[in-house]
Protein backbone atom coordinates (compact mmCIF):
# COMPACT_ATOMS: atom_id res chain seq x y z
CA UNK A 1 0.00 0.00 0.00
CA UNK A 2 2.80 2.33 0.96
CA UNK A 3 4.73 1.66 -2.25
CA UNK A 4 1.57 2.12 -4.32
CA UNK A 5 1.03 5.51 -2.69
CA UNK A 6 4.66 6.51 -3.29
CA UNK A 7 4.42 5.43 -6.90
CA UNK A 8 1.28 7.47 -7.47
CA UNK A 9 2.77 10.52 -5.82
CA UNK A 10 5.86 10.14 -7.92
CA UNK A 11 3.76 9.86 -11.07
CA UNK A 12 1.74 12.89 -10.10
CA UNK A 13 4.84 14.96 -9.34
CA UNK A 14 6.47 13.98 -12.58
CA UNK A 15 3.37 14.90 -14.50
CA UNK A 16 2.92 18.31 -12.88
CA UNK A 17 6.54 19.18 -13.63
CA UNK A 18 6.35 18.23 -17.27
CA UNK A 19 6.39 20.89 -20.00
CA UNK A 20 3.18 19.44 -21.44
CA UNK A 21 1.40 19.85 -18.12
CA UNK A 22 2.70 23.41 -17.72
CA UNK A 23 1.66 24.38 -21.24
CA UNK A 24 -1.76 22.78 -20.98
CA UNK A 25 -2.65 24.52 -17.72
CA UNK A 26 -1.11 27.86 -18.64
CA UNK A 27 -3.03 27.86 -21.91
CA UNK A 28 -6.28 26.92 -20.16
CA UNK A 29 -5.78 29.71 -17.61
CA UNK A 30 -4.99 32.31 -20.27
CA UNK A 31 -7.91 31.40 -22.51
CA UNK A 32 -10.33 31.45 -19.59
CA UNK A 33 -8.90 34.67 -18.20
CA UNK A 34 -9.16 36.52 -21.50
CA UNK A 35 -12.38 35.03 -22.83
CA UNK A 36 -14.27 38.25 -22.06
CA UNK A 37 -11.40 40.61 -22.72
CA UNK A 38 -10.82 43.19 -25.41
CA UNK A 39 -7.26 43.79 -26.51
CA UNK A 40 -5.95 47.26 -27.23
CA UNK A 41 -2.73 49.06 -27.79
CA UNK A 42 -2.81 52.16 -25.62
CA UNK A 43 -0.31 54.96 -25.44
CA UNK A 44 0.58 57.40 -22.72
CA UNK A 45 -0.73 60.08 -25.09
CA UNK A 46 -4.34 58.89 -24.84
CA UNK A 47 -4.35 57.08 -28.16
CA UNK A 48 -6.06 53.71 -28.17
CA UNK A 49 -6.08 51.20 -30.99
CA UNK A 50 -7.96 47.94 -30.99
CA UNK A 51 -5.82 44.94 -31.85
CA UNK A 52 -6.32 41.27 -32.60
CA UNK A 53 -3.81 38.59 -31.77
CA UNK A 54 -3.16 35.06 -32.90
CA UNK A 55 -1.29 32.88 -30.44
CA UNK A 56 0.68 29.99 -31.90
CA UNK A 57 0.11 27.56 -29.05
CA UNK A 58 1.43 24.61 -31.05
CA UNK A 59 4.77 26.42 -31.33
CA UNK A 60 4.94 27.23 -27.62
CA UNK A 61 8.03 26.45 -25.59
CA UNK A 62 8.43 25.82 -21.89
CA UNK A 63 11.71 27.16 -20.57
CA UNK A 64 13.23 27.59 -17.15
CA UNK A 65 13.49 31.02 -15.60
CA UNK A 66 16.62 32.08 -13.69
CA UNK A 67 14.86 31.20 -10.42
CA UNK A 68 14.07 27.71 -11.67
CA UNK A 69 10.40 28.31 -12.34
CA UNK A 70 8.81 27.46 -15.66
CA UNK A 71 7.96 30.05 -18.29
CA UNK A 72 5.51 29.15 -21.02
CA UNK A 73 6.30 31.15 -24.16
CA UNK A 74 4.17 31.26 -27.30
CA UNK A 75 4.81 33.35 -30.43
CA UNK A 76 2.03 35.83 -31.17
CA UNK A 77 1.13 37.83 -34.24
CA UNK A 78 -0.67 41.11 -33.54
CA UNK A 79 -2.65 43.15 -36.03
CA UNK A 80 -4.38 46.50 -35.78
CA UNK A 81 -8.10 46.59 -36.44
CA UNK A 82 -7.22 47.89 -39.91
CA UNK A 83 -5.55 44.52 -40.59
CA UNK A 84 -2.01 45.92 -40.60
CA UNK A 85 0.46 43.80 -38.64
CA UNK A 86 2.45 45.52 -35.93
CA UNK A 87 6.16 45.87 -36.47
CA UNK A 88 8.55 43.37 -34.91
CA UNK A 89 7.70 40.09 -33.26
CA UNK A 90 5.77 39.29 -30.12
CA UNK A 91 5.79 36.50 -27.58
CA UNK A 92 3.31 35.75 -24.83
CA UNK A 93 4.99 34.67 -21.59
CA UNK A 94 3.01 32.93 -18.85
CA UNK A 95 4.49 32.21 -15.45
CA UNK A 96 3.07 30.67 -12.33
CA UNK A 97 3.88 31.58 -8.74
CA UNK A 98 2.26 31.03 -5.37
CA UNK A 99 -0.09 33.91 -6.23
CA UNK A 100 -1.22 32.20 -9.42
CA UNK A 101 -0.63 32.71 -13.12
CA UNK A 102 0.62 35.91 -14.67
CA UNK A 103 1.04 36.86 -18.31
CA UNK A 104 3.35 39.30 -20.03
CA UNK A 105 3.56 40.26 -23.69
CA UNK A 106 7.12 40.62 -24.98
CA UNK A 107 8.20 42.55 -28.06
CA UNK A 108 11.29 42.64 -30.19
CA UNK A 109 11.76 45.02 -33.13
CA UNK A 110 13.22 42.17 -35.20
CA UNK A 111 10.39 40.58 -37.17
CA UNK A 112 11.86 37.06 -36.83
CA UNK A 113 13.13 37.30 -33.27
CA UNK A 114 10.28 35.31 -31.76
CA UNK A 115 9.21 32.42 -33.96
CA UNK A 116 8.94 28.65 -33.94
CA UNK A 117 12.69 28.39 -34.54
CA UNK A 118 13.60 30.60 -31.58
CA UNK A 119 16.07 28.88 -29.29
CA UNK A 120 15.43 28.28 -25.63
CA UNK A 121 18.14 30.74 -24.60
CA UNK A 122 16.61 33.45 -26.81
CA UNK A 123 13.24 32.91 -25.21
CA UNK A 124 14.79 33.13 -21.74
CA UNK A 125 16.54 36.34 -22.70
CA UNK A 126 13.37 37.69 -24.31
CA UNK A 127 11.43 37.07 -21.12
CA UNK A 128 14.04 38.82 -18.99
CA UNK A 129 14.06 41.82 -21.34
CA UNK A 130 10.25 42.00 -21.32
CA UNK A 131 10.18 41.95 -17.51
CA UNK A 132 12.87 44.60 -17.33
CA UNK A 133 11.25 46.85 -19.95
CA UNK A 134 7.88 46.63 -18.22
CA UNK A 135 9.41 47.42 -14.82
CA UNK A 136 11.49 50.30 -16.21
CA UNK A 137 8.59 51.91 -17.98
CA UNK A 138 6.51 51.78 -14.87
CA UNK A 139 9.22 53.69 -13.10
CA UNK A 140 10.18 56.31 -15.65
CA UNK A 141 7.27 56.96 -17.86
CA UNK A 142 8.10 60.58 -18.40
CA UNK A 143 11.50 60.95 -19.86
CA UNK A 144 13.19 63.57 -21.98
CA UNK A 145 12.89 63.39 -25.73
CA UNK A 146 16.03 64.06 -27.72
CA UNK A 147 15.38 67.77 -27.25
CA UNK A 148 15.38 67.47 -23.53
CA UNK A 149 11.65 67.97 -22.98
CA UNK A 150 9.32 65.73 -21.11
CA UNK A 151 7.36 63.45 -23.33
CA UNK A 152 3.94 64.55 -22.13
CA UNK A 153 4.73 68.22 -21.84
CA UNK A 154 3.76 70.65 -24.56
CA UNK A 155 6.18 70.55 -27.45
CA UNK A 156 6.48 72.53 -30.62
CA UNK A 157 4.71 71.21 -33.68
CA UNK A 158 7.86 69.84 -35.26
CA UNK A 159 9.44 68.38 -32.17
CA UNK A 160 9.60 64.61 -31.96
CA UNK A 161 7.57 63.11 -29.17
CA UNK A 162 8.36 59.81 -27.52
CA UNK A 163 5.27 57.75 -26.90
CA UNK A 164 5.12 54.55 -24.89
CA UNK A 165 2.74 51.88 -26.11
CA UNK A 166 1.10 49.36 -23.81
CA UNK A 167 -0.56 46.05 -24.51
CA UNK A 168 -3.84 46.12 -22.59
CA UNK A 169 -6.51 43.60 -21.76
CA UNK A 170 -9.85 45.02 -20.63
CA UNK A 171 -12.30 42.50 -19.23
CA UNK A 172 -16.01 43.13 -19.47
CA UNK A 173 -19.02 41.60 -17.84
CA UNK A 174 -21.99 40.44 -19.85
CA UNK A 175 -23.38 43.95 -20.04
CA UNK A 176 -20.19 45.45 -21.33
CA UNK A 177 -18.98 46.99 -18.12
CA UNK A 178 -15.34 46.89 -17.21
CA UNK A 179 -14.53 44.47 -14.41
CA UNK A 180 -10.80 44.02 -14.96
CA UNK A 181 -7.85 45.78 -16.53
CA UNK A 182 -4.27 44.75 -17.27
CA UNK A 183 -1.50 46.44 -19.16
CA UNK A 184 2.18 45.93 -19.86
CA UNK A 185 4.74 48.00 -21.69
CA UNK A 186 5.53 46.95 -25.25
CA UNK A 187 7.62 49.54 -27.08
CA UNK A 188 8.28 53.22 -27.67
CA UNK A 189 7.91 55.30 -30.80
CA UNK A 190 9.78 58.58 -30.95
CA UNK A 191 9.33 59.76 -34.47
CA UNK A 192 5.70 60.70 -34.89
CA UNK A 193 4.06 63.43 -32.84
CA UNK A 194 0.63 62.21 -33.95
CA UNK A 195 1.12 58.89 -32.26
CA UNK A 196 1.15 56.88 -35.46
CA UNK A 197 2.81 53.54 -35.15
CA UNK A 198 5.94 52.74 -37.14
CA UNK A 199 5.61 51.58 -40.70
CA UNK A 200 5.65 47.96 -41.68
CA UNK A 201 7.79 46.22 -44.21
CA UNK A 202 5.50 47.23 -47.04
CA UNK A 203 6.20 50.87 -46.60
CA UNK A 204 3.95 51.86 -43.75
CA UNK A 205 1.19 50.47 -41.63
CA UNK A 206 0.81 53.56 -39.48
CA UNK A 207 -2.83 54.35 -38.99
CA UNK A 208 -4.35 57.70 -38.25
CA UNK A 209 -5.46 57.76 -34.61
CA UNK A 210 -8.48 59.80 -35.62
CA UNK A 211 -9.72 56.77 -37.53
CA UNK A 212 -9.53 54.58 -34.48
CA UNK A 213 -12.00 54.27 -31.72
CA UNK A 214 -11.19 57.08 -29.34
CA UNK A 215 -12.19 55.54 -26.05
CA UNK A 216 -10.85 58.42 -24.07
CA UNK A 217 -12.72 61.17 -25.86
CA UNK A 218 -16.00 60.73 -24.05
CA UNK A 219 -17.74 63.79 -22.78
CA UNK A 220 -20.80 64.76 -20.84
CA UNK A 221 -24.23 64.93 -22.40
CA UNK A 222 -24.50 68.68 -22.84
CA UNK A 223 -20.79 69.42 -22.75
CA UNK A 224 -20.99 71.87 -19.90
CA UNK A 225 -17.27 71.55 -19.26
CA UNK A 226 -14.53 72.86 -21.53
CA UNK A 227 -11.24 71.81 -20.01
CA UNK A 228 -8.21 73.73 -21.26
CA UNK A 229 -4.59 73.60 -20.24
CA UNK A 230 -3.90 76.72 -18.25
CA UNK A 231 -0.83 78.51 -17.04
CA UNK A 232 0.20 75.86 -14.52
CA UNK A 233 2.17 72.88 -15.85
CA UNK A 234 0.33 69.56 -15.97
CA UNK A 235 -2.95 71.24 -15.18
CA UNK A 236 -6.23 71.76 -16.97
CA UNK A 237 -9.20 73.76 -15.80
CA UNK A 238 -12.84 74.42 -16.63
CA UNK A 239 -15.24 76.92 -15.10
CA UNK A 240 -18.91 76.37 -14.40
CA UNK A 241 -21.74 78.78 -13.62
CA UNK A 242 -25.41 78.42 -12.80
CA UNK A 243 -25.27 75.02 -11.16
CA UNK A 244 -28.87 74.41 -10.14
CA UNK A 245 -29.49 73.43 -6.53
CA UNK A 246 -32.98 72.86 -5.33
CA UNK A 247 -34.18 72.13 -1.85
CA UNK A 248 -37.65 70.94 -0.93
CA UNK A 249 -38.78 70.91 2.69
CA UNK A 250 -42.01 69.25 3.65
CA UNK A 251 -44.21 71.10 6.11
CA UNK A 252 -46.99 69.99 8.41
CA UNK A 253 -49.53 71.65 6.17
CA UNK A 254 -48.24 69.47 3.39
CA UNK A 255 -47.28 72.48 1.31
CA UNK A 256 -43.63 72.00 0.55
CA UNK A 257 -41.22 74.87 0.84
CA UNK A 258 -39.08 75.02 -2.26
CA UNK A 259 -35.90 77.01 -2.61
CA UNK A 260 -34.03 77.30 -5.90
CA UNK A 261 -30.39 78.31 -5.82
CA UNK A 262 -27.55 78.64 -8.24
CA UNK A 263 -23.92 77.97 -7.46
CA UNK A 264 -21.68 80.15 -9.57
CA UNK A 265 -18.04 80.51 -10.47
CA UNK A 266 -16.68 77.08 -9.68
CA UNK A 267 -13.30 76.31 -11.22
CA UNK A 268 -12.58 72.61 -11.65
CA UNK A 269 -8.91 71.68 -11.97
CA UNK A 270 -7.36 68.33 -12.83
CA UNK A 271 -3.90 67.18 -13.85
CA UNK A 272 -3.35 66.28 -17.49
CA UNK A 273 -1.51 63.18 -16.29
CA UNK A 274 -0.43 61.59 -13.06
CA UNK A 275 1.90 58.82 -11.99
CA UNK A 276 0.34 55.90 -10.15
CA UNK A 277 1.75 54.14 -7.12
CA UNK A 278 3.01 51.33 -9.37
CA UNK A 279 4.92 53.81 -11.50
CA UNK A 280 2.57 53.79 -14.48
CA UNK A 281 1.25 57.04 -15.87
CA UNK A 282 -2.39 57.81 -16.47
CA UNK A 283 -3.31 60.64 -18.79
CA UNK A 284 -6.50 62.59 -18.20
CA UNK A 285 -7.92 63.86 -21.48
CA UNK A 286 -10.18 66.89 -21.62
CA UNK A 287 -13.13 64.56 -22.19
CA UNK A 288 -12.26 62.41 -19.18
CA UNK A 289 -11.80 65.54 -17.08
CA UNK A 290 -15.28 66.66 -18.15
CA UNK A 291 -16.69 63.28 -17.10
CA UNK A 292 -15.08 63.49 -13.68
CA UNK A 293 -16.25 67.06 -13.16
CA UNK A 294 -19.79 66.26 -14.30
CA UNK A 295 -20.07 63.25 -12.01
CA UNK A 296 -18.59 65.18 -9.09
CA UNK A 297 -21.25 67.84 -9.65
CA UNK A 298 -24.01 65.26 -9.95
CA UNK A 299 -23.23 63.33 -6.78
CA UNK A 300 -22.33 66.45 -4.79
CA UNK A 301 -25.85 67.65 -5.58
CA UNK A 302 -27.31 64.40 -4.24
CA UNK A 303 -25.22 64.70 -1.07
CA UNK A 304 -26.30 68.29 -0.59
CA UNK A 305 -29.95 67.40 -0.94
CA UNK A 306 -29.69 64.61 1.64
CA UNK A 307 -27.72 66.80 4.01
CA UNK A 308 -30.33 69.54 4.23
CA UNK A 309 -33.67 67.98 3.34
CA UNK A 310 -34.47 67.10 6.94
CA UNK A 311 -32.86 70.12 8.48
CA UNK A 312 -35.09 71.37 11.33
CA UNK A 313 -34.18 74.94 10.46
CA UNK A 314 -34.07 76.27 6.96
CA UNK A 315 -30.39 76.85 6.33
CA UNK A 316 -29.25 79.87 4.40
CA UNK A 317 -28.52 79.76 0.72
CA UNK A 318 -24.86 80.49 1.41
CA UNK A 319 -24.63 77.51 3.77
CA UNK A 320 -26.12 75.13 1.22
CA UNK A 321 -23.96 76.37 -1.65
CA UNK A 322 -20.82 76.24 0.48
CA UNK A 323 -21.61 72.64 1.44
CA UNK A 324 -22.19 71.72 -2.20
CA UNK A 325 -18.86 73.22 -3.28
CA UNK A 326 -17.10 71.40 -0.47
CA UNK A 327 -18.46 68.05 -1.71
CA UNK A 328 -17.43 68.80 -5.29
CA UNK A 329 -13.95 69.60 -4.06
CA UNK A 330 -13.77 66.29 -2.14
CA UNK A 331 -14.53 64.34 -5.29
CA UNK A 332 -12.00 66.34 -7.28
CA UNK A 333 -9.33 65.80 -4.62
CA UNK A 334 -9.80 62.07 -5.12
CA UNK A 335 -8.59 62.57 -8.69
CA UNK A 336 -5.71 64.79 -7.66
CA UNK A 337 -7.75 67.79 -8.68
CA UNK A 338 -9.45 70.71 -7.00
CA UNK A 339 -12.66 72.69 -7.19
CA UNK A 340 -12.65 76.24 -5.94
CA UNK A 341 -13.51 79.82 -6.69
CA UNK A 342 -10.52 80.97 -8.70
CA UNK A 343 -8.37 77.97 -9.61
CA UNK A 344 -5.14 79.17 -11.18
CA UNK A 345 -6.79 82.47 -12.01
CA UNK A 346 -5.78 82.01 -15.63
CA UNK A 347 -7.71 84.08 -18.19
CA UNK A 348 -7.71 80.95 -20.36
CA UNK A 349 -10.33 79.29 -18.14
CA UNK A 350 -13.57 78.89 -20.07
CA UNK A 351 -16.77 79.31 -18.07
CA UNK A 352 -19.96 77.64 -19.23
CA UNK A 353 -23.39 77.60 -17.67
CA UNK A 354 -24.40 74.15 -16.53
CA UNK A 355 -26.59 72.71 -19.22
CA UNK A 356 -28.63 69.61 -18.83
CA UNK A 357 -30.52 67.71 -21.45
CA UNK A 358 -34.19 67.15 -20.76
CA UNK A 359 -35.27 63.84 -19.34
CA UNK A 360 -38.02 63.50 -21.85
CA UNK A 361 -35.80 64.58 -24.72
CA UNK A 362 -32.19 63.64 -24.12
CA UNK A 363 -31.07 65.22 -27.39
CA UNK A 364 -32.29 68.66 -26.31
CA UNK A 365 -29.80 70.68 -24.33
CA UNK B 1 -44.00 14.19 -45.38
CA UNK B 2 -45.97 17.39 -45.14
CA UNK B 3 -45.56 17.43 -41.39
CA UNK B 4 -41.89 16.60 -41.69
CA UNK B 5 -41.33 19.57 -44.01
CA UNK B 6 -43.23 21.83 -41.66
CA UNK B 7 -41.04 20.62 -38.84
CA UNK B 8 -37.89 21.36 -40.84
CA UNK B 9 -39.14 24.85 -41.70
CA UNK B 10 -39.92 25.42 -38.02
CA UNK B 11 -36.43 24.32 -37.05
CA UNK B 12 -34.58 26.45 -39.57
CA UNK B 13 -36.70 29.59 -39.69
CA UNK B 14 -35.24 32.57 -37.81
CA UNK B 15 -36.85 33.22 -34.43
CA UNK B 16 -37.91 36.84 -34.12
CA UNK B 17 -39.32 36.08 -30.69
CA UNK B 18 -35.94 35.51 -29.07
CA UNK B 19 -35.87 38.99 -27.51
CA UNK B 20 -39.28 38.36 -26.03
CA UNK B 21 -38.12 35.00 -24.70
CA UNK B 22 -35.15 36.69 -23.06
CA UNK B 23 -37.45 39.26 -21.46
CA UNK B 24 -39.81 36.52 -20.32
CA UNK B 25 -36.94 34.65 -18.68
CA UNK B 26 -35.35 37.75 -17.19
CA UNK B 27 -35.30 38.24 -13.47
CA UNK B 28 -37.38 41.20 -12.30
CA UNK B 29 -35.54 43.25 -9.68
CA UNK B 30 -38.18 45.70 -8.46
CA UNK B 31 -38.87 43.73 -5.25
CA UNK B 32 -35.43 42.19 -4.77
CA UNK B 33 -33.61 45.49 -4.52
CA UNK B 34 -35.89 46.57 -1.67
CA UNK B 35 -35.42 43.43 0.39
CA UNK B 36 -32.04 42.80 2.11
CA UNK B 37 -32.58 39.03 2.41
CA UNK B 38 -33.46 38.65 -1.25
CA UNK B 39 -30.50 40.80 -2.16
CA UNK B 40 -28.15 38.66 -0.10
CA UNK B 41 -29.49 35.54 -1.81
CA UNK B 42 -29.10 37.15 -5.23
CA UNK B 43 -25.50 38.09 -4.48
CA UNK B 44 -24.58 34.57 -3.42
CA UNK B 45 -26.19 33.05 -6.50
CA UNK B 46 -25.44 35.46 -9.32
CA UNK B 47 -22.62 37.78 -8.30
CA UNK B 48 -18.97 37.62 -7.45
CA UNK B 49 -16.84 39.92 -5.36
CA UNK B 50 -14.81 42.53 -7.24
CA UNK B 51 -12.41 45.26 -6.28
CA UNK B 52 -11.27 47.98 -8.64
CA UNK B 53 -9.04 50.85 -7.62
CA UNK B 54 -10.04 54.36 -8.56
CA UNK B 55 -7.15 54.52 -10.98
CA UNK B 56 -8.35 51.35 -12.71
CA UNK B 57 -11.85 52.77 -12.89
CA UNK B 58 -10.63 56.00 -14.40
CA UNK B 59 -8.43 54.30 -16.98
CA UNK B 60 -11.32 52.14 -18.10
CA UNK B 61 -13.98 54.90 -18.05
CA UNK B 62 -15.99 52.88 -15.59
CA UNK B 63 -19.62 53.96 -15.15
CA UNK B 64 -19.24 53.93 -11.35
CA UNK B 65 -16.17 56.12 -11.32
CA UNK B 66 -17.17 58.02 -8.18
CA UNK B 67 -19.23 55.31 -6.52
CA UNK B 68 -18.18 52.31 -4.45
CA UNK B 69 -19.14 48.80 -5.50
CA UNK B 70 -17.81 45.38 -4.54
CA UNK B 71 -20.11 42.95 -6.36
CA UNK B 72 -20.66 42.45 -10.07
CA UNK B 73 -22.42 39.77 -12.09
CA UNK B 74 -20.59 36.46 -12.15
CA UNK B 75 -21.84 35.28 -15.51
CA UNK B 76 -24.17 36.05 -18.37
CA UNK B 77 -26.81 33.48 -17.64
CA UNK B 78 -29.43 35.83 -16.27
CA UNK B 79 -30.97 38.91 -17.82
CA UNK B 80 -32.51 41.46 -15.46
CA UNK B 81 -35.43 43.82 -15.75
CA UNK B 82 -36.61 46.66 -13.55
CA UNK B 83 -40.29 47.43 -13.87
CA UNK B 84 -40.06 45.44 -17.09
CA UNK B 85 -37.26 47.62 -18.51
CA UNK B 86 -34.12 45.82 -19.61
CA UNK B 87 -31.27 46.51 -17.19
CA UNK B 88 -27.90 47.04 -18.88
CA UNK B 89 -25.72 46.76 -15.78
CA UNK B 90 -26.10 45.73 -12.18
CA UNK B 91 -23.56 46.37 -9.46
CA UNK B 92 -23.93 46.16 -5.72
CA UNK B 93 -22.06 47.75 -2.86
CA UNK B 94 -22.34 45.93 0.46
CA UNK B 95 -20.84 47.50 3.55
CA UNK B 96 -19.58 45.81 6.70
CA UNK B 97 -23.00 46.05 8.32
CA UNK B 98 -24.52 44.10 5.42
CA UNK B 99 -26.32 47.13 4.17
CA UNK B 100 -26.68 47.49 0.43
CA UNK B 101 -26.66 49.86 -2.45
CA UNK B 102 -27.80 48.40 -5.75
CA UNK B 103 -26.83 50.26 -8.90
CA UNK B 104 -28.91 49.71 -12.00
CA UNK B 105 -27.92 51.30 -15.29
CA UNK B 106 -30.70 51.28 -17.82
CA UNK B 107 -32.59 53.22 -20.42
CA UNK B 108 -35.81 54.73 -19.08
CA UNK B 109 -38.23 55.99 -21.72
CA UNK B 110 -40.26 59.10 -20.76
CA UNK B 111 -43.46 57.08 -20.44
CA UNK B 112 -41.85 54.89 -17.78
CA UNK B 113 -41.49 57.88 -15.47
CA UNK B 114 -45.26 58.14 -15.30
CA UNK B 115 -45.37 54.47 -14.40
CA UNK B 116 -42.75 55.02 -11.67
CA UNK B 117 -44.94 57.73 -10.15
CA UNK B 118 -47.86 55.33 -10.11
CA UNK B 119 -45.80 52.68 -8.34
CA UNK B 120 -43.76 54.78 -5.95
CA UNK B 121 -45.67 58.06 -5.84
CA UNK B 122 -44.19 61.38 -6.91
CA UNK B 123 -40.56 61.94 -5.89
CA UNK B 124 -39.90 63.84 -2.68
CA UNK B 125 -37.72 66.43 -4.36
CA UNK B 126 -40.20 67.55 -6.98
CA UNK B 127 -43.77 68.67 -7.12
CA UNK B 128 -46.13 66.73 -9.32
CA UNK B 129 -46.32 69.54 -11.88
CA UNK B 130 -42.55 69.78 -12.08
CA UNK B 131 -42.21 66.06 -12.42
CA UNK B 132 -44.65 66.01 -15.27
CA UNK B 133 -43.07 69.03 -16.94
CA UNK B 134 -39.62 67.47 -16.89
CA UNK B 135 -38.18 70.13 -14.59
CA UNK B 136 -35.79 68.43 -12.18
CA UNK B 137 -32.15 67.47 -11.84
CA UNK B 138 -32.55 64.12 -10.09
CA UNK B 139 -35.29 62.10 -8.47
CA UNK B 140 -35.46 60.92 -4.88
CA UNK B 141 -37.82 58.54 -3.12
CA UNK B 142 -37.96 56.80 0.22
CA UNK B 143 -39.41 53.30 0.30
CA UNK B 144 -39.48 51.59 3.68
CA UNK B 145 -35.89 51.34 4.88
CA UNK B 146 -34.49 52.19 1.43
CA UNK B 147 -33.76 55.46 -0.27
CA UNK B 148 -33.64 55.80 -4.03
CA UNK B 149 -31.88 58.25 -6.32
CA UNK B 150 -32.27 58.32 -10.06
CA UNK B 151 -29.62 60.35 -11.81
CA UNK B 152 -28.73 60.79 -15.43
CA UNK B 153 -25.85 58.56 -16.42
CA UNK B 154 -23.71 61.39 -17.66
CA UNK B 155 -20.52 59.67 -18.66
CA UNK B 156 -20.75 60.01 -22.38
CA UNK B 157 -22.70 61.27 -25.31
CA UNK B 158 -23.75 57.79 -26.32
CA UNK B 159 -25.55 57.25 -23.03
CA UNK B 160 -27.72 60.35 -23.13
CA UNK B 161 -30.89 58.42 -22.43
CA UNK B 162 -29.42 56.17 -19.74
CA UNK B 163 -30.00 56.53 -16.06
CA UNK B 164 -28.33 55.23 -12.96
CA UNK B 165 -30.68 54.09 -10.23
CA UNK B 166 -29.19 53.87 -6.74
CA UNK B 167 -31.25 51.98 -4.17
CA UNK B 168 -29.64 51.96 -0.76
CA UNK B 169 -30.24 51.40 2.94
CA UNK B 170 -26.95 52.79 4.20
CA UNK B 171 -25.62 56.27 4.76
CA UNK B 172 -25.30 57.76 1.29
CA UNK B 173 -21.85 59.08 2.02
CA UNK B 174 -20.53 55.52 2.37
CA UNK B 175 -21.40 54.90 -1.25
CA UNK B 176 -19.29 57.78 -2.52
CA UNK B 177 -15.79 56.85 -3.63
CA UNK B 178 -13.71 59.62 -2.10
CA UNK B 179 -10.58 57.47 -2.24
CA UNK B 180 -7.62 59.48 -3.46
CA UNK B 181 -5.63 58.15 -6.37
CA UNK B 182 -2.25 57.36 -4.88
Amino acid sequence: MHSYYSLCCSCKKEQSDSPEYALKHAKAWYLKNTSKSTLSLKSNASVSKKIAQTIEWEQALVVSNSDGSQVVAAPVSIKLSTGSPLDGSFMLFITKSAKGYKSLMGHNPNKDYFSKTTSESTVQKGYEIACLADANHKKQQLRPTNKGRMALADTGDDDPVCIDWYYTETTYDYWGNVIGYFENFLFTTCDDPNGNLGGGGDGGNGSDPSEDEEENQKDTDCESFTFKKTSTANWQEAGLNKVALRMVWSTLGNTPIVRLMEANHIVYGLPTYYTNADGTTTTVSAGQAANIAAEATEYARNLTYLEFRNSPTYPSEATIIAYFKEQVNLFMLGHRGTAGVNGSGSPAIIFNDEERSHWTDPTDC
Amino acid sequence: MKYFLSFLIFIYLPRPAIAQDEKKNAMELRSTVLDPMSLQKLLSEKFHAVKMTKSEKQRSNHPLLLLNFNWSLADNKTAFTFFGLHVDSVYVFQNEKSQFCTFLILRIPPRAFEHLATEWGYPENTAKEEYLSDSFDFLFWEKDQFQIFINRHRLSRDTKDKYIVQIFNMHYREIMDFERIE
